[in-house]
């Protein structure tokens, strides 16, 4: 068994008419000190499964399956190991920190949980260390700002700070860069690119967009409408997709042509349950009878990847 | 004088924050030019000012020769027929209380013109299963195409679009961009967005906004491969772009966005400048033409190579 393990992960909210499936079927493996790139697009389930993996989804959510970190359940015991081997840079660093405390006092608390005993004078150090590892000048004199005299590049790296202190063996970060500046998102893609050597947990980087898994990830995982339809070494994945959906979504953003841009015509389906056919059917170029009528399972190819697509 | 739009020496304050200064653009009928910058850049303080939504507080602007500041109420009514601007945040822009159809038609209602032009409109948007729809009920990319069709109800010769893109997911964004890319006849249009690679698809031209200044303007292919402003350059070496080989250098600008209301004396971007010189400390530099058709406002432009 992976280091990281989700087995038939699927995810329903329950809602006034009826559930949603959120997630359906979901299997991934990660091994330790690797870095997954999970892509889609608004919809597709991408934040579910990254709460899920927190134990942070609203009441309402119900999870079946089996999530293992390390062998521990992460269904039950995630709440446990948050602030320990969990940790997770969320996407607007804007809202992420308390505007009523200093840094000092929430990056000490950030490492009670995974160091109970240390005193605050050493862990004020760590915390220093810490912002100053994450490319912040003067950290001692930044430990007294409270969040609002911060930017939002600086706030990040804060967050980023604040995740790596409880030494976590997942972290996990969902659209890290995305509410950020073009010149400021590009500072903490370079600071994520130095700190991989350094971090010997694995991550999951979150994005819609795929340049940026590229740059950073070992391996990607494509979800769409909730399914998982690709999964792959990162080069082998742009070098060859195997997915229609994987295919037309390198296709709209790697465009560098001249005339018509390439689109997914169509709209991801909404989803109220277990699906009969293929997720991607009614947008899909290659769909064909059987594609209406059976849901493709995602199955091993090979060079370690995987494609639920008839046609993979 | 042929330009559709002329802005000469434009300066935007809002209260002691100067959103915008001394910018000066033009754009010619049925050409499109983009605006781009970063967060407190002024691109949409710059955008809104150029069909007379925000007052200037100097300079002049003119769109087909009138200058907009001399403009009587009917010479106004007049404008917002020829130029149109599509917002930022489109579903917020449509009234929760229309349907799609009336959002449409009450452009027309207002300037009193016939509604022959509606339902070809209404096909080429693919807005037809839509007509019932309330806000609500559209989507992000969805309320987008209904604000384009009240700009384009009007057939103006003048259309800005604010962040068309922004929001949007990559698989709607090149729908959103084909539209208005397809555009017949083509309406002079001025895009203004933050992603470098939407803008460097559709637009003609370009013009690089830093701090309310624009730094580098020209034809936007010249400057994506030769940016003459080290701004224009680092901004487009940060933009994220699908390289397998892993290629793309690891140039970033370093440094933070400076606040707006408090700019850096002399060139606004020199503290994050990697070539900055004293006189760049003290002298807000000018823009000076460079040739092919460049101008840039930077004391020690970027040269070949």
């Amino acid at each position: 068994m992976s280091w990281l393990e989700l087995d038939q992960v699927s995810l329903d909210y329950a809602g006034r008419s009826g559930t949603v499936r959120a997630l359906d079927r979901v299997s991934l493996s990660l091994a330790r000190g690797r870095i997954l790139g999970l892509v889609g697009e608004s919809g597709s389930g991408k934040s579910s499964l990254v709460l899920a993996l927190m134990g942070l989804l609203p009441d309402g959510a119900h999870v079946t399956g089996r999530m293992t970190l390390d062998g521990a359940d992460l269904i039950v015991e995630a709440p446990r190991l948050r602030g320990r081997s969990l940790a997770m840079v969320f996407q607007d660093p804007m809202t992420a920190l308390n505007p009523v405390f200093t840094l000092e006092s929430q990056l000490i608390d950030a490492q009670r949980a995974r160091f109970p005993g240390l005193p605050r004078a050493e862990l004020r150090a760590r915390a220093a260390a810490m912002l100053r590892r994450t490319g912040i000048a003067e950290p001692d004199r930044r430990l007294a700002s409270y969040p609002h005299e911060l930017s939002g590049g600086l706030r990040q790296r804060v967050l980023i700070a604040m995740a790596l202190l409880a030494l976590p063996e997942l972290l996990i970060a969902d659209e890290p860069v995305t509410a950020l500046d073009v010149t400021i998102a590009a500072q903490i893609m370079a600071l994520f690119e130095e700190l991989r050597d350094g971090f010997d947990g694995s991550m999951i980087f979150v994005s819609h967009s795929l340049a940026l898994v590229l740059r950073l990830c070992d391996e990607v995982a494509v979800l769409y409408a909730g399914t998982l339809v690709e999964t792959a070494p990162v080069a082998a994945l742009f070098a060859a997709p195997r997915h229609p959906y994987t295919q037309a979504l390198i296709a709209c953003e790697a465009d560098g042509g001249a005339g018509a841009l390439p689109t997914i015509p169509g709209a991801v389906p909404r989803l109220a349950g277990p699906a009969d056919s293929c997720v991607f059917a009614p947008r899909c170029p290659l769909c064909a009878e059987r594609c209406r009528v059976e849901a493709p399972v995602l199955r091993d190819l090979v060079g370690g990847r995987r494609a639920a697509c008839h046609f993979a | 004088m042929n330009s559709l739009l002329e802005a000469e020496h434009v300066t935007i304050r809002f209260g002691r924050l100067t959103a915008v200064a001394d910018a000066s653009l033009t754009l010619a009928a049925g050409e499109t030019l983009g605006l781009v910058g970063e967060s407190g850049s002024g691109k949409s303080s710059l955008a809104k000012a150029l069909i007379g939504l925000v007052p200037v507080t100097a300079g002049r602007i003119s769109i087909e020769g009138h200058d907009l500041a001399t403009l009587d109420r009917a010479g106004r009514l007049r404008l917002r027929r020829r130029a149109q601007i599509v917002l930022q945040d489109a579903a917020a822009s449509l009234s929760p209380r229309f349907t799609v159809a009336r959002l449409i038609a009450e452009p027309l209602r207002i300037h009193r013109l016939a509604d022959s032009g509606m339902p070809p409109l209404i096909e080429r948007l693919g807005l037809a299963d839509l007509l019932d729809r309330y806000p609500h009920e559209l989507s992000g990319g969805q309320a987008k195409r209904v604000a384009l069709a009240r700009a384009l109800v009007l057939t103006p010769e003048l259309l800005v679009a604010d962040e068309p893109t922004a929001g949007l997911d990559i698989s709607v964004q090149g729908e959103m961009l084909n539209l208005l890319i397809g555009l017949r006849p083509r309406p002079g249009l001025l895009l203004v967005s933050h992603d470098l690679s939407v803008i460097r698809r559709v637009s003609d031209r370009l013009a690089v906004l830093y701090l309310g200044r624009i730094v580098e303007t020209g034809p936007t292919r010249t400057i994506f491969n030769r940016p003459a402003h080290p701004y224009a350059a680092g901004l487009i070496a940060s933009a994220p772009v699908i390289d397998p080989e892993r290629r793309q250098p690891r140039r970033t600008l370093s440094g933070e966005l400076p606040s707006p209301f408090a700019p850096p004396p002399g060139c606004a971007f020199h503290p994050r400048c990697p070539q900055a010189q004293a006189i760049c400390r003290r002298v807000v530099p000018v823009a000076q033409a460079v040739g092919e058709g460049r101008e840039v406002a930077c004391h020690f432009p970027l040269t070949e190579g």
